[in-house]
């Protein structure tokens, strides 16, 4: 639906030139939630704004809905752009409007009749829940309500494609759910392909089937969202990443933490990542049975991505080296990973 | 009061709105479209053109800086082109006119810069002509800043055409002169004095309440 192929912009600055996207490839299927997520300045806003040529890029070609948008200019690309919808960080509505008219503006653009815009938009005002405020004017609604006119607004023309820039990033964190909740409905019963640029993995989390991370102007790692979540390649996705599952150890035990003393009076500590069927088996509880090993729960959590569970247990093995290994050997074996992240001094030991 | 001064003050009332209605009129049908063009074409904007902004933005500034009086007796010739004399109220509504609009063009221009890029970027995603822009977009959102510029205008056209009265244009301010300066008749300048205080509040608190009226960005409690 949306075909990006060697995207290059620059812009001019007073010292020269700043590349902003390298060769930046791209391919979103019809009917798909696409995320795009990276720093701010990675240049992902840049990115979006191309693909309806809010910014004309300096190389590379722009496909959407089967039309090259990147070689329109003029009529071609006003034409071709109705059947982009955006919206914004900032909603971009008309303060002069209410809700209403603003969703009657790019029909009104389009040259429609009044007759024919008031049937239209009922069924939009509806669709994002905002029938009752349609008379108010956008200072009177809440950053939600704004967000959801320019829904409609974006959906009036009955788009193929929904670019989102950011879209939630000034919402709060509930506010931000029901909107998230809403584009994944839209999705779904229209089919609408959808575009989302994002900082915050847990928008991607959320809502999206496929994800690329941008860094540097760059994609350095993109796929499902479930695969790049549970094996993140990149760094720049490890550390997106770790702020929704890998939570970092807390201080008191990362500074007890030696990398490698397995030392008689220290215990391993490890990492147990389960994912997908795995995190369903009662794999932790066969061990203790099976092998002389205690396990002391540092830290732990599960998280749904696309609905496939995903596990992460820190423990402390306590028990001889031997029987340490013959446990960890026995998880791996059950398809769960298994990460070693130092060795502690024996606390329990030491006490007795 | 006298019959008389009464008769006078509203001869010359009349002659005021006559002069500053037809000149402010004039001002906004061009002032408010030369401040349009003076937005769009500016760096970044919609229908950039920096030579043909910067020429527009050096004559604006050129009209402006001209000393009224200067203005009123430079463009004589063309006064008598257009209404036929140099002399009256009608002729006194062309200097009016041609001083007012780039003052309303660059109150104008303020107010349209005002408004918010994202509606711009907004419209162009949904395929709108600059056209559209300009008429459903930018004059729309800058209509309450527009409203307090043409107010300002209107009240500084009626110190204008005080002036103009000084050369004979008509109006409350050559009765002021004529009568109260000339003819020592201090109660008909105090007269004219306290109508037009009148006037100019009348007009300001006009505009003040037309341009709340249109302005959205602030809740209103609702009635």
């Amino acid at each position: 639906m949306i075909e990006i192929d060697g995207l290059v912009k620059t812009f001019a600055t007073a010292n020269g030139t700043t590349t902003v996207l390298k060769d930046v490839s791209l391919s979103i299927q019809q009917g798909e939630i696409f995320g795009i997520i990276g720093r701010s300045g990675a240049g992902k806003s840049t990115l979006v704004r191309c693909v309806n040529m809010l910014e004309r890029p300096t190389a590379g070609r722009v496909v959407v809905d089967g039309r090259e948008i990147s070689s329109f200019s003029g009529h071609a690309l006003r034409e071709a752009r109705r059947g982009i919808g955006m919206i914004f960080q900032h909603f971009n509505l008309l303060s002069s409007r209410t809700a209403y008219g603003n969703v009657a503006l790019p029909l009104e653009l389009a040259g429609k009749s009044k007759a024919e815009i008031r049937r239209e938009i009922q069924p939009l005002l509806e669709l994002v829940g905002l029938t009752d405020k349609q008379d108010h004017y956008p200072a009177e609604l809440s950053g939600g309500q704004k967000q959801r006119v320019g829904i409609a607004r974006a959906l009036a023309s009955k788009p193929a494609v929904l670019l989102c820039d950011e879209a939630t990033s000034a919402l709060d964190p509930e506010t931000t759910q029901s909107i998230l909740a809403l584009l994944k409905d839209i999705n779904r019963t229209l089919g609408l392909t959808i575009m989302l640029i994002t900082h915050e993995m847990p928008v991607i989390k959320e809502i999206c089937d496929r994800v690329a991370v941008l860094d540097h102007g760059e994609i350095v790692e993109q796929g499902q969202v479930f695969d790049v979540f549970t094996a993140p390649k990149a760094d720049v996705t490890r550390s997106f990443v770790r702020d929704v599952i890998d939570r970092p150890l807390p201080a008191h035990l990362s500074e007890r933490l030696q990398a490698n003393a397995p030392a008689s009076d220290s215990n391993a500590v490890l990492r147990i990542i389960f994912t997908g069927p795995s995190a369903e088996t009662p794999v932790i509880a066969d061990v203790i049975r099976h092998y002389d090993v205690m396990f002391n729960i540092l830290q732990g959590n599960v998280e749904y991505i696309q609905g496939s569970p995903y596990g992460n247990l820190v423990v402390e093995a306590i028990g001889q080296p031997q029987a340490v290994q013959n446990a960890i050997d026995y998880i791996r074996s059950n398809n769960l990973r298994v990460e070693v992240l130092g060795h502690v001094a024996d606390a329990h030991r030491a006490v007795a | 009061m006298s019959p008389m001064l009464i008769g006078l003050l509203l001869n010359g009332l009349q002659e005021t709105f006559f002069m500053v209605g037809i000149s402010a009129i004039l001002s906004s049908l061009v002032g408010i479209p030369l401040g349009v063009i003076l937005v769009v074409t500016g760096p970044g904007h919609i229908l950039e053109n920096t030579p043909f902004n910067r020429i527009l933005g050096a004559i604006v500034n050129a009209t402006r800086s001209t000393p009224f009086i200067i203005l009123m007796i430079a463009i004589i010739p063309l006064t008598r082109m257009i209404v036929g004399t140099s002399i009256g109220t009608e002729a006194a509504t062309v200097p009016l006119t041609i001083a007012a609009t780039p003052f309303v063009a660059r109150l104008a221009e303020s107010s349209l810069r005002e408004v918010d890029h994202g509606l711009i970027e907004a419209a162009q995603a949904m395929g709108a002509t600059p056209m559209q822009i300009i008429l459903k977009i930018l004059l729309p959102e800058a209509r309450p800043g527009i409203i307090a510029g043409v107010t300002i205008m209107v009240v500084g056209l009626i110190g204008y055409s005080a002036m103009a009265g000084a050369v004979g244009g008509g109006g409350l301010g050559d009765l002021g002169i004529r009568y109260g300066y000339q003819r020592f008749q201090p109660d008909v300048m105090l007269a004219v004095v306290v109508v037009l205080i009148v006037l100019v509040q009348a007009v300001q608190s006009l505009g003040d309440f037309v341009a709340r009226r249109l302005n959205k960005r602030l809740i209103r409690s609702k009635s």
